[in-house]
């Protein structure tokens, strides 16, 4: 089953398209990070995926085929926008009551009340005076308390300091493992990635750059450094998703066009193989929006 | 998945979520508290202040009726204080507030009510919680709208009551101030004003949702529901009555209709039967022209010369000149048809706007 599954997905706004052409199919049972720079549709998409915004084009379906913003879907998909939006007048407990109410039918009482124990957090301060941290963490609660399928959280690390992000995460995985709940969240910090995610799609100026398996992704794609003449060489072998050359040396990052669970690489002579990290590929991606990594691949070439 | 479910919320857990305070109607009462207090305290006030007012109305009253003060030629010294309070004194001042006062509550329920329901919502960003949770956008809008339009028109239609309770001495002893028909007591029945409650309320809600900002969606609101309440109280109003009007041949009332506007030969009346006046009793007079002998209908002078002439002197003179006098009216007996028609029509705006806005919330982004 795939928990999101778009298909031409496009959304405009007057004569900007936010995201266009997007077809994505991201496997149950994962959390998978979407990454990109402000501005790349990551908000626009998500916005589709829990029905909050109508596709100009094409369209979107979650947890196995069910239309985005269906009463079915809603019932089984949490979502925790970005700036956490709750209502800030309201004490946390009223807050919870609320929530239980909109989510007659699902709700589990005794799991948010023991987040909220182990987190401190005092049931009659009012949301809007909570810290950012604690705010979000009661976003959070109320998106676990509602027993979802699939979790979507969109810039949930934004507001963070380095403490409440650990904390955050730590909450997030912890329910993945424990109820095997998929996880959407969104990020333009790239450095969080592999450390939560399993599964990466990148999104640049409002189309999908690469989506993947995260393991896949950095097996498949190597730094290879060598004579800054013997690139069209590395070209003719490799797909060149990012070159960095300077006088002498060149750095390129490569993707491999066999199946990564082949044989050991073979560079070309004189070039040295290094490996990458999640961060490399995805910032080599960012720096190269013409190259793709999809499933089905188009990689860009470059000469 | 089947299993999941079901492990998911055993019984226990459902009993536990019938507990008081999370229905609907709590997250509503909880959500709109602020408001919901002042306003109501607002409506309180005005009504309680209606209720004291119509409790010494009513006390004046009761005592002309124990010394038979009622009726066109009564008169005592016993009757001539409380008659002269009622026709001269403080009830007069009173009559004309309390009306405006019963057009503004409509306007303050859209504007302080109904605009920042949505406007909120979208400036704070919250919509993307509401929409996004299990009751789905369309029940979260309608379970919203219906618990605080029906509060409205509970609210309204107690006001309504009591106006009208508290004017009653005050129409049957003046001619035209507080008469049923007069747009400013015929539009605050319970029916008409609980009417007016929820189209000003549905005019707020929809300009929230399509201005989005406080502010603007107050003003616009604001701007809407007095526009809508001047053309209601001054031409839809007499519009109405107007309509299917029946046709008298009215020597009697001829004889005095020195008010109205005349034009084309035409008197524009508009105004009720009165005790003091001879014509179908309780009906309210729509319009009046002459007719000659010959059948000819009289120009603006000629009718002009004749109330100058003969106003005052008795209906003798038209039977003298072999005038006709005729005039259109409602009778009595179909007041609350047209009440019905008012707030029905009134009510079918308001759906129209609840409609649209529903539709708005459903295919618009948040």
């Amino acid at each position: 089953m795939n928990v999101i599954e778009a298909a031409g997905l496009g959304r405009r706004y007057w004569t900007t398209w936010a995201l266009r052409d997007c077809t994505l199919a991201i496997p149950a049972g994962r959390v998978a990070a979407l990454a990109g720079p402000n501005g790349a549709g990551k908000t626009t998409l998500m916005h589709m995926a829990v029905g909050l915004i109508a596709p100009t084009r094409g369209r979107v379906t979650v947890l196995g085929g069910r239309p985005a913003g269906s009463r079915e879907a809603l019932e089984r998909v949490a979502f925790v926008a970005q700036d956490v939006p709750l209502y800030r007048h309201l004490p946390v407990g009223d807050m919870m009551r609320l929530a239980r109410v909109l989510n007659a039918g699902r709700w589990d009482q005794s799991r948010a009340e023991r987040r909220l124990a182990a987190m401190d957090i005092p049931l009659r301060r009012k949301v809007g005076k909570l810290s950012g941290g604690q705010r979000a963490q009661v976003a959070l609660t109320v998106a676990l308390a509602r027993r979802p399928e699939l979790l979507v959280l969109d810039e949930p690390l934004a507001p963070l300091d380095p403490l409440a992000r650990h904390e955050f995460l730590a909450a997030v995985m912890e329910t993945a493992a424990e109820d095997g709940t998929s996880v959407l969240f969104s990020s333009h910090v790239v450095t969080e990635l592999e450390r939560v995610a399993d599964y990466l799609v990148v999104l640049s100026r409002g189309r999908v750059q690469v989506a993947g398996d995260v393991e896949d992704l950095v097996r498949s794609h190597q730094l290879l450094t060598g004579p800054a003449d013997g690139v069209a060489a590395v070209g003719e072998r490799f797909d060149v998703v990012h070159a960095q050359r300077g006088l002498a040396q060149a750095h390129l990052l490569v993707r491999r066009r066999a199946a990564p669970a082949q044989a050991p690489l073979q560079p070309p002579d004189g070039w040295q193989v290094h490996p990458v990290t999640l961060e490399e590929v995805v910032l080599a991606y960012l720096r190269e929006p013409g190259a793709s990594a999809l499933p089905g691949p188009e990689p860009a070439v470059i000469s | 998945m089947t299993a999941l479910t079901s492990g998911v919320h055993p019984v226990g857990r459902w009993r536990s979520l019938q507990a008081p305070g999370t229905s609907m109607a709590w997250v509503v009462w909880r959500q709109h508290r602020g408001a919901l207090t002042w306003l109501g305290g607002l409506l309180l006030a005005f009504g309680v202040t209606m209720l004291v007012a119509g409790i010494q109305l009513h006390r004046i009253y009761a005592a002309e009726i124990r010394h038979g003060c009622l009726g066109a030629s009564a008169w005592s010294h016993a009757c001539r204080p409380l008659q002269s309070t009622i026709g001269l004194g403080w009830p007069q001042a009173y009559t004309n507030l309390v009306m405006l006062a019963m057009q503004a509550v409509p306007v303050i329920i859209g504007v302080f009510l109904g605009a920042p329901l949505l406007a909120r919502e979208y400036t704070a960003g919250t919509v993307r919680f509401a929409w996004t949770q299990g009751i789905g956008r369309t029940r979260w809008a309608v379970a919203t709208l219906g618990l605080l339009a029906a509060a409205m028109v509970a609210a309204a239609c107690l006001l309504g009551l009591v106006f009208q309770w508290s004017l009653l001495p005050v129409a049957a002893q003046t001619s035209r101030l507080a008469d049923r028909w007069e747009p400013g007591v015929f539009g605050s029945t319970p029916l008409t004003a609980a009417a007016a409650a929820v189209l000003a309320f549905a005019v707020g809600v929809l300009a929230g949702a399509l201005i989005r900002r406080v502010v603007p969606a107050m003003a616009v609101t604001a701007a809407v529901t007095i526009t809508v309440a001047n053309l209601t109280y001054n031409r839809l109003h007499y519009w109405l009555l107007g309509q299917g009007t029946e046709l008298a041949r009215d020597q009697a009332f001829g004889a005095a209709p020195n008010v109205g506007d005349l034009s084309g030969g035409v008197l524009t009346i508009h105004e009720t039967v009165g005790h003091s006046t001879p014509g179908p009793a309780g009906a309210w007079l729509d319009q009046g022209w002459y007719t000659s002998a010959s059948g000819q209908r009289l120009s603006d002078s000629a009718v002009n010369h004749l109330q100058n002439r003969y106003t005052g002197t008795g209906p003798e003179w038209l039977t003298r000149l072999h005038d006709t006098f005729w005039v259109t009216y409602q009778p009595g007996s179909r007041y609350w048809v047209f009440q019905l028609v008012l707030a029905g029509g009134t009510l079918l705006a308001a759906a129209a706007l609840a409609v649209a806005t529903i539709a708005l919330i459903r295919h618009r982004r948040a």
